[in-house]
């Protein structure tokens, strides 16, 4: 056949192929006029950011990542699929081109959509920016940008079809498969954050140096590589394979031996993943050694308020604990008021790192093995969060993940209260004031946990929720917390609303309004701050990374390397405080804000005044692309630390500014 | 009995690979749930690995049976047989429901059999009962409901899709709360794992009874026109049908996407006494100190309004509250809320007011409103100028004689010691944003409010109004007629309002500052700031990598402020309430270096300035304002 003519063969079955996809193709322009006639004219945004114009500007752009690859995947299950099952495919292989090009056109052709698709994508923000009349989206606008999200866009989105090829091959079962591996790709990430790089949602997560974004160049080159050899797969699968494929179907159907040879070989890769993710999540999470070795039967104690579980080597912790709990209970129950009764179930098997003790509804989990007074605080905090939960009847929106200030507030200000301890609510108190200085946080900032934990310790919601709670009881009276958790329970709160919204609606139903409360807050915090700056405040700056091994780590005082240290993060730290010193000092890294809390690592070093010293703190390979840090100092052992804000370093080495 | 065993026989038969196979997906994905939840710090109970795999686990498992057990039976038309045999038409169906029950129940079983074996927590008899009864509704209830759906063959998906959206829908725009109802509240994972005494009747009742009415639907479909329109549902779609429901969904996310959303917040309301009410205008003072002050205010303030409202030719103001706010720094305003329905709440320092900064409570309360009237078009950079010089202008009218300017006038000095920094022409008010950063807040207002004043010098109030009702006048749709308005320019606006040339009067404006500047007692009072000089210096080494290093002969002790906010990697118009302040005194001699306070990490951008108190300024001037990022 002469080259024109294969030409117009192709031709026409690009042509046919666009027919046989029309409803996607003409599915996607009605969305992006839909999209256009909404955007610009029925319900235009005037003031777009150039945020939302440019997802390479923009940190988090997961959305379209998903959006993409499930376009993607449904554009190849267009492909191939309907065309075997209707029998079609028999027609276009008596064409005289070979297999593979039919193949390779109707891929081709599922790119090109794609790429229209996105291309569709760009045109609009092109328009929304040359409509724009702001200065910063005119200034930061530029054609090679387009370029490159359109040029990054549309990789994804072939890869993301190569994919789908394959998965397609296996129909209905391909779903399945395509949602089972995203769960264990989010779960593996979850175990070892360098596994997320196997996501292929990870293509679209960006760091920044400045304005300029850095892509994750080996995320790319690993799934343009897994792409290549998909694509090769799903090739040979759907023109060699699939009558292989049918017959060995149709011998399963019928052959009782092959069915059941099949059967145990998935039962048996089945048990051993399953058993070799319970093994890696059982070693990964087995943090206490102190339970390495002890007796792991569980025994159970009662007392009027409460039942406790523990295991038996922990028996006179938790009798002494227990002889102590029904007058924590007793106590706070007078405290918060309202006809509060039920029983308290608290699991003492709790080997967190992170927390002394968990609460939800009404079930508590702590750490035995903290000290008799940690231990009595814990039951104390914890009691407070369980006949919060028995007050609202539940967990509450207003005291659920939104708004776990208001939770941990009141937890912390009875927690004081309760104990009568001025002194530790006092230094608590400082470090709130200090804080509320110095990095300006605003109530309404304290109401969005997700993103005040992504910029401050997490001990900062406590101390400043402990002082908002003050003002509250200063202000409304001393029932003022019960009735508030209680105004979050009843109907009609506007859920849909902003948080600060929200609270304010609740408190006025109240008839104790946000703001003589807020007045009053900061009011105390005003009050504290003179005294605030004897706090010792300690600073960092990375330097660099270095080789080092677990006795470097170990004669630094940082945390056991666990295996998968393979350099260290080198920092300077000093301190600026009243006096000689030397205060303890805690250095912590993350990979980012979303890390579980058990997988920062940290160091703690002791620094007096006038000294800088050099800290190193574990890291894996994974960091090497950017981490946050913050550093905190107390000013004694024991004493609650203040910590700078949470700081993001993006390494000389990987900085050089990308696309 | 024996034809129960026999159609037993034949279910087992044809969904043998299906059940082992949906089991050993199942098994991982009890793996995955039980180590993810490990993985995680929060992990309360194991019965949480329960709920979460009574979930999409089990939701997709009694899908796939359900298509084994009614889907394929339809389509392969193999029903057919079964109809055929000498039984109760409705016995085989049965059968099917009471086959998949079972497996769907013997799933759940054996999970809640291994979180009990798992548990650290005590597991009484009771608490397992209630567990068994929430998990054995659910199961029944998510059948029935899987089973009717296989009914609908080809449609179950749409109809799938549709009831979500549905739920979806209810559960966003009423009061109805979807994980409080029936299924869902029975494996909701805040009370699943942790209520051991108390069955949910309720929730039971609502599942069974949704379950029943499933299975008596299943059944009458089943048996309409015995059985035909069953048998022709469960063909696969052609692609004009998949087109036509995907329009038809596309028409549905439409209309829910225009939905208002039902419950609404209640408007602002004070639930204090020590408030002072003058028409339109409420102020909270809280503290019986600053009574006097409020009223003094709130005076001042409903006078400004009304005259605003008459001069916009507005048909109605919406409420102003003002409210104490002891955080709020001396001379600012923080906008708490700004609704064209429901009205302004600012929130301000009461205690620290003075002359000063009653007009820039008055400027911030003008600049919401007009902003909220207009739907933000006045808050669109070309415009924006326009809206602050007016917000600051109206504010300032109330004084002895503010102009012509024939004195020093402090607003006059702020606006003069900007035009230093950021000359008045094209470039000033096409990027006013970008200026904003270079002259500050005041200085920006004051900059803008000249232009105003000298409209008012040349071409009297009656241009002013004119100017001001063109620009401000008319109310904001949210719609395409804002878009309309927005895209028409200052210049033709100027020109049809005014009946002036608009360069023409840029160019006046510009040549009044540039006089006023050069000429005395100005100039004298200017010097130091046109002497003055400020950079940012980045370093590499030292905890604090961004200092100011500025030159300014001013007295020692004056009051500076530098500020600083993390900048996002990417440029806007910043947010001037979220700049992290630290005051100094200025020392003795002209040079100061100062340390910008804030923790920055290489590569992270942060935005800083430098202000003075400066006599005999109004507003702090700002010496410095700069975008860096950290080398």
């Amino acid at each position: 056949m002469t080259a024109p003519m294969r030409l117009r063969m192709f031709v026409a079955l690009a042509r046919k192929e666009l027919t046989q996809l029309a409803p996607l193709w003409v599915t996607l322009g009605c969305l992006h006029a839909v999209d256009l006639v909404f955007s610009h004219l029925l319900k235009p945004s005037l003031a777009k950011s150039w945020a939302e114009l440019s997802w390479l500007s923009n940190a988090s752009s997961a959305s379209e990542a998903v959006v993409l690859l499930v376009l993607a995947t449904i554009t190849a299950y267009n492909l191939m699929p309907g065309e075997h099952a209707q029998g079609t495919i028999r027609f276009l292989y008596t064409l005289p081109v070979r297999r593979r090009w039919v193949f390779i056109t109707k891929a081709t052709v599922g790119a090109a959509i794609l790429f229209l698709h996105n291309a569709a994508g760009t045109i609009e923000n092109a328009l929304s920016i040359l409509g724009s009349q702001d200065s910063f989206i005119r200034e930061q606008a530029s054609v090679a940008t387009a370029v490159a999200e359109l040029v990054l866009e549309s990789a994804f989105a072939l890869i993301s079809l190569c994919y789908g090829l394959f998965l397609s091959f296996f129909r209905r079962l391909g779903w399945l498969l395509m949602a089972a591996a995203m769960v264990a790709l989010v779960a593996l990430s979850s175990f070892d954050p360098r596994l997320s790089i196997l996501n292929p949602l990870s293509l679209f997560d960006v760091a920044h140096h400045g304005t300029q974004p850095i892509i994750a160049r080996r995320a790319w080159a690993l799934h343009g590589g897994l792409a290549a050899l998909s694509f090769t797969i799903a090739m040979w699968l759907w023109l060699q394979g699939e009558e292989r494929f049918a017959i060995l179907r149709a011998r399963f159907a019928t052959g009782r031996r092959l069915k059941r040879v099949g059967f145990a070989i998935a039962a048996i890769a089945v048990a051993s993943i399953s058993g070799a993710a319970f093994k890696i999540w059982g070693a990964a999470t087995a943090t206490s050694a102190r339970h390495q070795s002890m007796d792991e039967s569980l025994a159970v104690l009662e007392t009027k308020h409460y039942r406790f579980s523990y295991r038996l080597a922990d028996e006179a912790k938790a009798r002494a604990l227990a002889l102590q709990a029904d007058d924590v209970y007793e106590r706070t129950r007078g405290w918060l008021g309202g006809p509060m009764d039920g029983r308290i179930v608290v699991d003492l098997t709790y080997d967190g790192i992170d927390h002394a003790g968990l609460t939800s509804a009404t079930k508590i989990r702590m750490d035995v093995g903290a000290s008799p007074a940690m231990r009595l605080r814990a039951i104390q905090h914890e009691t407070i969060h369980a006949l919060t939960n028995i007050l609202c009847e539940g967990t509450p929106e207003g005291v659920g993940p939104r708004g776990r200030f208001l939770a941990e507030a009141i937890a912390e200000y009875g927690e004081h209260e309760l104990a009568l301890d001025p002194l530790r609510q006092r230094r608590s108190r400082l470090i709130a004031a200090l804080a509320r200085r110095r990095f300006k946080i605003e109530f309404d900032a304290l109401l969005d946990t997700a993103a005040f934990l992504a910029r401050h310790d997490e001990f900062l919601l406590y101390a400043l929720g402990e002082v908002w709670v003050a003002a509250l009881v200063q202000t409304c009276g001393r029932d003022a917390p019960g009735r508030l958790v209680v105004g979050f329970a009843a109907p009609g709160l506007p859920r849909n609303a902003e948080p600060i919204v929200q609270w304010r609606h609740v408190m006025q139903n109240l008839g104790c309004g946000l703001d003589p409360v807020r007045a009053r807050y900061e009011e105390i915090l005003a009050r504290l701050e003179p005294d605030a700056h004897d706090l010792p405040i300690a600073r960092a700056r990375f330097v660099g990374f270095a080789a080092g091994d677990a006795a470097d780590l170990a004669a630094d005082g940082a945390e056991p390397a666990e295996g998968e240290v393979d350099r260290l993060l080198v920092f300077e730290v000093q301190v600026e405080g009243k006096g000689p010193g030397p205060w303890p000092v805690l250095l912590k890294v993350r990979e980012k804000p979303d890390t579980p809390l058990h997988q920062i690592r940290a160091t703690h070093v002791q620094i007096g005044a006038g000294e800088q010293v050099r800290a190193t703190v574990p890291a894996s390979s994974v960091l090497r692309d950017g981490f946050d840090f913050q550093v905190g100092a107390a000013l004694e052992p024991g004493s609650p630390l203040f910590h700078s804000r949470w700081q993001t370093v993006v390494p000389r080495e990987t900085n050089q500014p990308r696309p | 009995m024996r034809a129960t065993r026999a159609l037993v026989s034949k279910e087992l038969h044809q969904n043998a690979g299906r059940l082992i196979a949906a089991t050993l997906l199942l098994l991982i994905a009890w793996a995955t749930a039980w180590g993810a939840a490990r993985q995680g710090e929060g992990m309360m109970s194991t019965f949480q690995v329960v709920a979460a795999f009574a979930g999409w686990p089990l939701v997709s498992a009694s899908l796939y049976l359900g298509h084994g057990i009614v889907v394929v039976e339809l389509f392969g038309r193999t029903q057919r047989f079964l109809e055929a045999l000498p039984i109760h038409k409705g016995h085989a169906l049965l059968v099917k429901m009471a086959f998949g029950l079972m497996a769907l129940g013997a799933w759940a079983a054996l999970a809640l059999i291994a979180g009990a074996a798992m548990a650290t927590e005590p597991t009484e008899p009771r608490f397992i009962l209630v567990l068994g009864v929430r998990l054995g509704a659910y199961v029944v209830c998510l059948w029935a409901m899987v089973f009717l759906l296989g009914m609908f063959g080809r449609m179950r998906i749409p109809i799938a899709v549709g009831v979500i959206v549905l739920l979806v829908a209810a559960d966003r725009y009423s009061s109805w709360q979807v994980w409080q109802f029936g299924p869902f509240a029975l494996i909701d994972s805040t009370s699943f794992p942790f209520e051991r005494h108390n069955i949910p009747w309720r929730a039971v009742a609502e599942s069974l009874l949704l379950a029943a009415g499933a299975c008596a639907a299943a059944q009458a479909f089943a048996r309409l026109k015995e059985g035909s329109i069953v048998e022709a549902l469960a063909r696969p779609f052609g692609p004009r049908e998949v087109a036509a429901l995907t329009f038809l969904g596309l028409v549905v996310v439409v209309v829910f996407s225009t939905l208002p959303v039902a419950a609404e917040p209640q408007p602002y309301e004070f639930t204090t006494d020590r408030v002072v009410h003058r028409g339109h205008v409420e102020i909270g003072y809280f503290d019986d100190e600053l009574q006097s002050t409020a009223e003094t205010l709130a005076e001042k303030l409903t006078r400004m309004l009304d005259e605003m409202v008459a001069e916009l030719g507005w048909n109605k103001l919406p409420p102003v509250r003002v409210v104490n706010a002891p955080d709020v720094r001396a001379g600012q305003s923080a906008l708490a809320s700004n609704d064209h329905e429901m009205g302004v709440v600012i929130r301000t320092n009461l205690a620290q007011s003075s002359d000063v900064m009653a007009t820039r409570l008055l400027t911030a309360t003008v600049h919401a409103l007009v902003s909220a009237h207009t739907r933000h078009v006045a808050m669109l950079e070309p415009r924006h100028w326009l809206l602050d010089g007016y917000a600051l202008h109206l504010a300032l009218r109330g004084r002895a004689s503010p102009t012509p300017p024939t004195g020093m006038d402090a607003f006059w000095m702020d606006a003069l010691a900007a035009a230093h920094r950021v000359p008045v022409g094209p470039a000033f008010l096409r990027d006013y944003h970008q200026a904003n950063d270079k002259v500050g807040d005041d200085g920006a207002n004051a900059l803008s409010e000249s232009g105003w004043r000298v409209l008012e010098s040349e071409a009297g109030r009656g241009a002013v109004v004119a100017l001001a009702r063109a620009a401000f006048g008319a109310a904001g749709t949210g719609g395409m007629r804002d878009s309309w308005r927005a895209r028409q320019s200052t210049a033709r606006l100027f020109a049809t309002a005014v009946g002036r040339d608009w360069d023409g009067f840029v160019s006046s404006w510009s040549a009044t500052l540039t006089r006023d500047r050069t000429r005395s007692p100005f100039r004298e009072a200017l010097a130091a700031i046109e002497q003055a000089e400020a950079a940012v210096e980045l370093r590499r080494a030292g905890a604090r990598p961004v200092a100011i290093r500025a030159r300014l002969n001013a007295p020692a002790g004056t009051i500076c402020t530098v500020y600083e906010q993390k900048l996002p990697p990417y440029d806007g118009p910043l947010d001037t309430d979220a700049h992290e302040g630290k005051h100094f005194l200025w020392p003795a001699g002209n040079t100061v270096e100062r340390l910008v306070e804030g923790d920055y990490g290489s590569g992270e951008r942060a935005f800083v300035a430098l202000d003075c108190e400066l006599t005999p300024f109004a507003g702090r001037v700002r010496l410095l304002g700069s975008r860096v990022t950290i080398p």
